[in-house]
């Protein structure tokens, strides 16, 4: 047998498996990374809209009853923070799955009622579409509508230990977003969600 | 020594061992250099033509010749690499920030603009050109590892230069980056040199995402070279799967530096959203919206129809790998919700070229009339360009 040439064999069979463990390596490195990336990533125009509209929140404090009304001109547009495409006349039309408000009440509030009036964008070519309110974080209500009873309202009893923070961070989530020009259901190619038109601050005792 | 060996210099064949450097020259360079320099004249006069005869309002005072070649997308690139990458946002563009482009050519006009006095924008044009021209050889050479005549190659190169829009090659745009790396990757996974197709490849997909699609043609390439078999057992050849492993590297590396300065990794497809409107959207949803529209939409269905039916050509000539390439990327332009800069898109797919060339070729009467018909779809996109026409975009 040559000595030399098993020898060179056997080299060769060394550097395939180091190669192939480094590759290997490479490709945990990149799952681990996109893990990371997938989990902790947040959509960072959102996080600054965010940002900006409870800087606003804080320098404008509302107390119940109040009325918050959202559309082109109007003067609480300030308050929507990421997911919302520019107010259109009378609302404003979520973009993503996801859009926020951002409210600030004063501290020790009383037991707080939100009443939002609101119309999804259920269209013939998908007639339905599941709202989900959530409060900082915690589910308040789901809303289901059909077509074509596009428009109503609905009401979120704040937890009280949530209208005593003061804060109050309502993340409203469809479904999904449709757009009725990809539908063949209108010229308006963007992608929509629920149109909010305005949030009733009500006291929750009362209201009862 | 004859022609044919003349051409062979720039040649595939891993045999090639002699560089006739005249013969080369000649026969090749020089060529590919009169299709490229002419057709950039031709395409500048176009645009001096149109800013002098259409143009409503004369260009603005400190206008050059090359300002012709920065137009829409150009600030962009060159705010990235003047300034690095930022999250502010446009104020005419709500959500429109500088990180919804790759950073493969900006670092690239950024490393060499100290040979033009730290002048970024006549830097991005001549590091466009200077790709353009390097991807044209590398395209030559592909079509000839192919399998095509000298002519037909020569013409799959002139064909690029002459197709709508091709004015962004010599652009402040990265275009013709990602043409050079996208020819270079497949040219050196053809030839089995895997650690300069991986190379090129990590850098193609920090040039622009799609760039990541290079894996369909080398996952393509590996089946027909090793079959499925060899694809499942990857250790007994790992060398040949080292463009695979490295083609994400730059853009997991793109994704790591942005969740690394803004918390996230998917900071370019986010202002591509919030700014310009764009995410993915099923091909069998946005195509028949794209067909029902009017306007920009409604040809950029058209054109990318288009491609998909050229794409055919590869199949019958047996570039399967390649068929997979186009294929797959035409599929994702039919998948982004935003219709504008398909035809561009649609521009680097040089094996589509290539093929269409290799059909032209034996009949120069054909070749000639398709020739010139893309010439002046060329030029009218061009004066779009000129007239910052939405259609150009």
């Amino acid at each position: 047998m040559d000595t030399a040439q098993h020898h060179r064999d056997l080299g060769r069979a060394w550097q395939r498996r180091l190669l192939f463990a480094a590759l290997t390596l490479i490709v945990i490195g990149y799952c681990a990374a996109f893990a990371l990336f997938v989990t902790r990533s947040q959509d960072f125009l959102v996080a600054r809209y965010n940002e900006q509209a409870l800087d606003f929140s804080r320098a404008h404090i509302v107390s119940a009853p109040a009325k918050l009304s959202f559309g082109l001109g109007e003067l609480d547009n300030p308050r929507l923070g990421g997911g919302w495409h520019a107010p259109d006349p009378g609302g404003a039309w979520s973009q993503t799955v996801d859009a926020f408000v951002e409210i600030v009440v004063p501290r020790e509030h009383a037991p707080l009622l939100l009443r939002f009036n609101a119309t999804t964008a259920v269209l013939k070519q998908r007639p339905k579409m599941k709202v989900k309110a959530f409060i900082n974080g915690v589910p308040a209500i789901r809303w289901v509508r059909y077509d074509p009873d596009a428009s109503g309202s609905f009401d979120v009893r704040v937890p009280e230990s949530e209208a005593k923070a003061g804060r109050l961070e309502i993340r409203l989530r469809v479904d999904h977003t449709a757009s009725p020009f990809r539908l063949g259901a209108g010229t308006d190619g963007r992608q929509l969600g629920v149109l909010l038109h305005s949030i009733e601050l009500l006291d929750a005792d009362m209201s009862r | 020594m004859s022609r044919a060996d003349n051409v062979r210099m720039l040649d595939s064949g891993p045999g090639a061992s002699s560089w006739d450097a005249a013969g080369s020259i000649r026969q090749v360079l020089l060529p590919i250099g009169a299709i490229f320099l002419l057709s950039r004249a031709v395409l500048l006069l176009v645009g001096v033509l149109t800013a002098a005869q259409i143009a409503p309002s004369p260009e603005p005072a400190g206008h050059t010749l090359l300002s012709y070649l920065c137009r829409f997308d150009c600030a962009w690139y060159l705010s990235v690499a003047q300034q690095g990458y930022s999250t502010v946002e446009s104020g005419a563009q709500p959500g429109a920030t500088n990180l919804g482009f790759y950073p493969v050519f900006p670092l690239l006009v950024r490393l060499v603009s100290g040979l033009f006095n730290a002048d970024l924008l006549h830097t991005a044009i001549a590091v466009s050109n200077a790709c353009l021209y390097l991807a044209l050889i590398y395209i030559y050479r592909y079509a000839r590892l192919l399998g095509a005549e000298h002519n037909a190659a020569l013409l799959g190169a002139g064909l690029l230069c002459v197709l709508p829009q091709s004015i962004v090659f010599s652009a402040a745009y990265s275009e013709s980056t990602f043409l050079l790396l996208l020819a270079v990757a497949m040219f050196y996974l053809r030839r089995e040199n895997y650690l300069i197709a991986g190379i090129a490849a990590a850098l193609l997909s920090a040039t622009r995402a799609n760039g990541i699609f290079f894996i369909v043609f080398a996952v393509a390439w590996l089946i027909r070279s090793v079959g499925v078999r060899g694809l499942l057992t990857p250790w007994r050849a790992p060398e040949k799967i080292v463009p695979i492993v490295l083609a994400p590297m730059g853009l997991l590396v793109f994704w790591g530096y942005c969740f690394a300065t803004t918390g996230d990794a998917f900071a370019g497809p986010s202002t591509m959203y919030h700014g310009w409107g764009w995410y993915f959207s099923p091909p069998w949803k946005e195509l028949p919206a794209m067909l029902r529209s009017d306007g920009v939409a409604f040809l950029s269905g058209m054109s990318s129809l288009g491609l998909l039916a050229c794409s055919l050509l590869l199949l019958r000539q047996r570039c399967y790998e390649e068929f997979a390439l186009c294929a797959a990327l035409i599929v994702l332009m039919m998948s982004a919700a935003v219709t504008g800069s398909l035809f561009r898109y649609g521009l680097v797919l040089f094996p589509l070229w290539i093929a269409l060339a290799r059909e032209l070729a034996p009949r120069p009467v054909l070749a000639a009339l398709s020739f010139s018909i893309l010439a002046l779809l060329n030029a009218l996109m061009m004066s779009a360009w000129t007239l910052h026409n939405i259609i150009a975009i």
